[in-house]
């Protein structure tokens, strides 16, 4: 029986019964679940990179550090095969030489400086690798390239941090980024 | 020591803390677990302390003990059958 001192809203406006808003607030809170629970395990694709002038050693030591979860993506991408990294000292040789390859570094005069492969190990959640080189005489500026990951993800982003004389600069390779010059 | 951080609420650049003590200073070490956002370690230490790159670590022949402990891996390590010696 319609009341008609009372108007009736249209059901278009009409607020949710308890239930219905119990049960709306429930699935948004699920579909909100799932819908962060996929980032939780996407990669990074963050890596630093140091490269310390050691007066000590007469070296330009380069220290790189990637993500272990970011480094055995990208080596089943690039090498396929189910990689494991943690577990395979062949593997972690492999993705060595591959940062290798990917990262170089030149004098302002465009003097290639040949970096020596020292190793790499793991640390926690980040695998590190390794490479040194005599410190050039005369050195007043470098000249710097690092690509490693970014022919996997364009997304990836290489943070070198340079670090001489208590002087920290630093080089973003992201987006179509290729070399950056930092000088003395 | 614990120092509280307001130590540094006067001045951000530098600050004094004086110890009386009738004994010999003989070491001095600022922040030994590096729970501090310090950007610069060599000068913590008192008489002066070299620091090593990790590089210079890598390459140390002496380098060993449960630093390199792999606990990850540790779970595979296959156990000896009971009674066996």
């Amino acid at each position: 029986m319609i009341d008609s001192a009372r108007p009736s809203a249209p059901v278009l406006f009409r607020t949710p019964t308890p239930c219905v808003a119990t049960l709306l607030s429930t699935v948004l809170f699920a579909v909100t679940l799932l819908w962060t629970i996929p980032l939780a395990a996407h990669q990074q694709k963050e890596a630093i990179t140091r490269v310390l002038f050691n007066t000590r050693s007469g070296n330009i030591e380069v220290m790189h550090r990637f993500l272990l979860h970011d480094a055995e993506h990208a080596t089943r991408k690039i090498f396929g095969g189910d990689v494991d990294l943690l577990a395979s000292a062949a593997a972690r040789d492999q993705f060595e030489r591959y940062v290798h390859e990917r990262f170089a570094l030149a004098g302002e005069n465009g003097a290639a400086i040949d970096l020596v492969p020292i190793g790499n190990e793991i640390d926690g959640r980040f695998l590190w690798v390794y490479a040194e080189a005599p410190i050039p005489e005369g050195l007043t500026g470098l000249t710097l390239s690092h690509d490693a990951l970014r022919d996997v993800w364009p997304e990836q982003v290489n943070l070198v941090n340079v670090e001489r004389d208590k002087t920290v600069r630093s080089a973003t390779f992201d987006q179509g980024r290729r070399e950056a010059t930092i000088r003395f | 020591l614990d120092i509280p951080a307001e130590i540094w609420r006067r001045n951000a650049r530098g600050v004094k803390k004086l110890l009386v003590t009738d004994r010999e200073l003989t070491e001095v070490v600022i922040d030994p677990n590096w729970e501090t956002a310090d950007t610069d370690v060599e000068n913590n230490h008192y008489p002066r302390r070299i620091i090593p790159s990790r590089i210079e670590v890598f390459k140390d022949p002496d380098r060993d003990g449960m630093d390199r402990r792999d606990i990850m891996q540790d779970i595979k390590t296959e156990l000896e059958p009971e009674g066996k010696e």
